[in-house]
């Protein structure tokens, strides 16, 4: 039997839940501590998780640890994933990894010049439906690649973090605001659907329409175009109902639609003969929906949530450090989306200090 | 006597500050946002405190000189972690706070829904001596984050030289909150689902609550007690929408079903899902023996402790409480 990978988790926010039930869902990985400022937070979730609490994030860097997941808000991801560099560890970082694509890349350096690894997490990449819109665009069927869109509609103004005023909002002084915790997520989709080469961003329309001054932004309507000449729209609302997720990609030859906060699949192609394509098309969506449906209620009841990718990304990860390999996310898609980011982000208002 | 008063901006901590100028006490009351109180403007005898305990602040600065703290805030909604850093956090730096600036006492508001009432037979009595949750995992968000501040709570009285008392309120009602006459589940327009009607309701009406957390700041032998506050004589579902109506205020109509058969439904549905789904299906928590039962299985609820340490008397008993809330919420008939 393999050693255990022995894991560490720095930040204990709503966050950290969702890696600690990936991480002890996986085999052979000991989650050897939890670490807060808080040392009430440190405690609750090594009780829950059954593993040890540290309130200095150095004490638990001398565990001897393989694997170190920084979790904490995101001014605190490049030093502390320094930290755990210096100890020794690979370490994963929550979104965004750094402040911009420049400390990304300093980092990815200093990993580099340590013979470790760091990776962003981008859960979304082994979401379901993400892996479906890969797949289909990996055989084929859709063609060449000719317009992206990934559209996030989410309520972000009744969280309290942003909207209470005595409170410091966390993302208040950042390019993009609120939004800017979203923007690796989608930036990220696009790197893996589309390529790492460059992307130039046409427009990116920033604003703030609930009037709550803690969001910073809270919509985002973006155009852009790789290098390969397909068009990507990004666009980002606090106010749109229903909340939703989606992914279009649109190709010579057909398209697909899925959303991760409601999953479905809407795949239009060439099936069977072409005149009878659009209405094959319409029964088998149709009844893909019916069953979609089903599966979603299904996810409900059972609790297989929209970050049911987090325990695949963790698993790539850990099977990286373990046996060497590409690992879930390469640096250079790391960086890529960093830059993607940062280029959306230009245009928004905040003090980018 | 100065008391600090946390969550002043919250339902029961409104009452608590009027209860405390009517007992003749300056408050000092902890809000978030100023602009939004809709108390009595403040004067000599109350001063308004901006602040929110999940962030240092100059919040701390107004502990100087005082007395009793009275620790209300909590946060009621949103997800288990949001719960937690507006519930446990909170009150991790609030005692931070308090051991900088010891007060003499310190007023702990926990909540009747720590105990746990699986253990508990129907028909038997919860008192303050009833076990407290063993699993919190099979409770609400607010169960989980409330047992874990009072545990905080309880260390803090072990170690400080503060005197500590825990004041565990049943379900607090009042204009705003009337717990849809005891209805559980909405049943659409008008009509809800009253699980076990001939069960008694832990109520307690929100100034009669409020009178006796004042009481607590003060009584002379409540130091290092633990009192449960509920009114006297607890109503049925039916009395209490009775006496809702009778003051006209409007309650859903109650649809009774028995408690024993929502009960046995929980439990084949647990076992259910034990065999089938290894315990991960999350089933509405009517359904959910554990939720099921700290919200509906007919209990008795004595208030003797409160009564005797506190020497609190409810002021109001339920017809005078809700003739009160109907001239409160200016919808009487």
């Amino acid at each position: 039997m393999p050693r255990p990978l022995r894991i560490g988790m720095i930040g204990c926010g709503a966050i950290a839940e969702q890696h600690l039930r990936a991480a002890t869902s996986l085999d052979d990985v000991a989650v050897v501590g939890v670490c807060d400022l808080s040392p009430v937070t440190a405690e609750w979730m090594a009780e829950r998780f059954a593993t040890t609490p540290f309130v200095r994030h150095a004490e638990l860097l001398d565990q001897g640890l393989d694997v170190v997941h920084v979790l904490t808000p995101p001014s605190s991801h490049v030093a502390l994933a320094r930290d755990a560099l210096a100890a020794g560890a690979h370490v994963l970082v929550e979104k965004p990894i750094a402040a911009d694509a420049a400390e990304a890349a300093a980092l990815l350096d200093d990993a580099a010049a340590a013979g470790r690894r760091v990776v962003e997490h981008q859960n979304y990449r082994f979401n379901d439906e993400v892996l479906a819109v890969g797949d289909l665009l990996a055989s084929g069927r859709l063609g060449d690649p000719l317009e992206l869109e990934v559209r996030i509609a989410l309520d972000v103004t009744g969280d309290d973090r942003f909207a209470n005023a005595s409170l410091t909002s966390p993302v208040a002084h950042l390019r993009g605001g609120v939004i800017r915790d979203f923007l690796p997520h989608m930036a990220g989709l696009v790197v893996l659907l589309l390529g790492d080469g460059p992307v130039e961003v046409r427009s990116a329309r920033w604003s703030n329409r609930s009037g709550i001054a803690g969001l910073g932004a809270d919509a985002l309507d973006a155009r852009a175009e790789t290098d390969g000449g397909v068009t990507v729209g990004l666009s980002f609302s606090a106010a749109a109902k229903p909340e939703c997720f989606r992914i279009l990609l649109r190709g010579t030859a057909g398209l697909v639609e899925v959303d991760l906060f409601q999953p479905y699949r809407r795949v239009e192609v060439a099936r069977g003969p072409q005149v009878l394509s659009p209405l094959t098309n319409l029964v088998v969506n149709g009844t893909t929906m019916v069953l979609d449906a089903g599966r979603g209620l299904r996810s409900k009841v059972l609790q297989r949530g929209t970050y049911h990718g987090v325990a695949r990304f963790l698993d790539a990860f850990y099977d990286a450090v373990r046996h060497g390999g590409p690992g879930p996310l390469p640096p250079d898609e790391v960086l890529a989306t960093a830059r993607l980011v940062d280029a959306l982000a230009a245009g928004a208002a905040g003090d980018p200090s | 006597m100065i008391l600090f008063v946390t969550g002043a901006g919250g339902f029961l901590g409104r009452a608590v500050v009027d209860a405390a100028r009517a007992a003749g006490h300056d408050v000092r009351a902890l809000v978030r946002d100023p602009a939004r109180w809709s108390g009595p403007a403040p004067d000599d005898h109350l001063r308004l405190v901006a602040g929110d305990l999940r962030a240092a602040g100059p919040w701390t600065e107004a502990l100087d000189g005082v007395d009793v703290v009275v620790h209300l805030a909590a946060t009621k909604a949103g997800d288990l972690h949001s719960q937690f850093a507006g519930t446990v956090v909170g009150t991790e730096r609030l005692l931070a706070a308090l051991a900088e600036r010891p007060p003499t006492r310190l007023v702990h508001v926990s909540t009747f829904s720590v105990y746990d009432y699986d253990r508990l037979a129907v028909g038997a009595v919860l008192d303050e001596d009833a076990a407290l949750v063993a699993r919190p995992e099979t409770r609400d968000e607010y169960c989980q984050t409330k047992l874990v501040q009072e545990r905080l709570v309880r260390r803090f009285a072990a170690e400080a030289t503060t005197e500590v008392v825990v004041v565990r309120p049943g379900a607090v009602w009042g204009p705003g909150e009337l717990w849809d006459g005891g209805g559980l589940v909405g049943l659409g327009p008008g009509r809800t689902l009253v699980v076990g009607p001939r069960g008694a309701l832990k109520l307690t009406y929100v100034t009669n609550c409020a009178e006796a957390i004042v009481a607590a700041a003060t009584a002379p032998g409540a130091a290092g007690a633990t009192l449960n506050v509920v009114d006297d004589d607890p109503p049925t579902p039916r009395r209490f929408a009775a006496a809702l109506g009778a003051a006209g205020l409007q309650v859903p109509r109650g649809v009774p079903v028995p408690y024993g058969l929502v009960a046995g439904v929980a439990a084949l549905l647990a076992a259910l899902n034990r065999r089938f789904a290894g315990g991960r299906a999350k089933l509405p928590g009517i359904v959910v023996p554990a939720k099921l039962a700290a919200w509906a299985k007919p209990l008795r609820y004595p208030n003797d402790r409160a009564r005797t340490v506190l020497g609190w008397r409810p002021r109001l008993d339920l017809d005078a409480a809700a003739r009160d809330c109907a001239d409160r919420s200016g919808s009487t008939s």
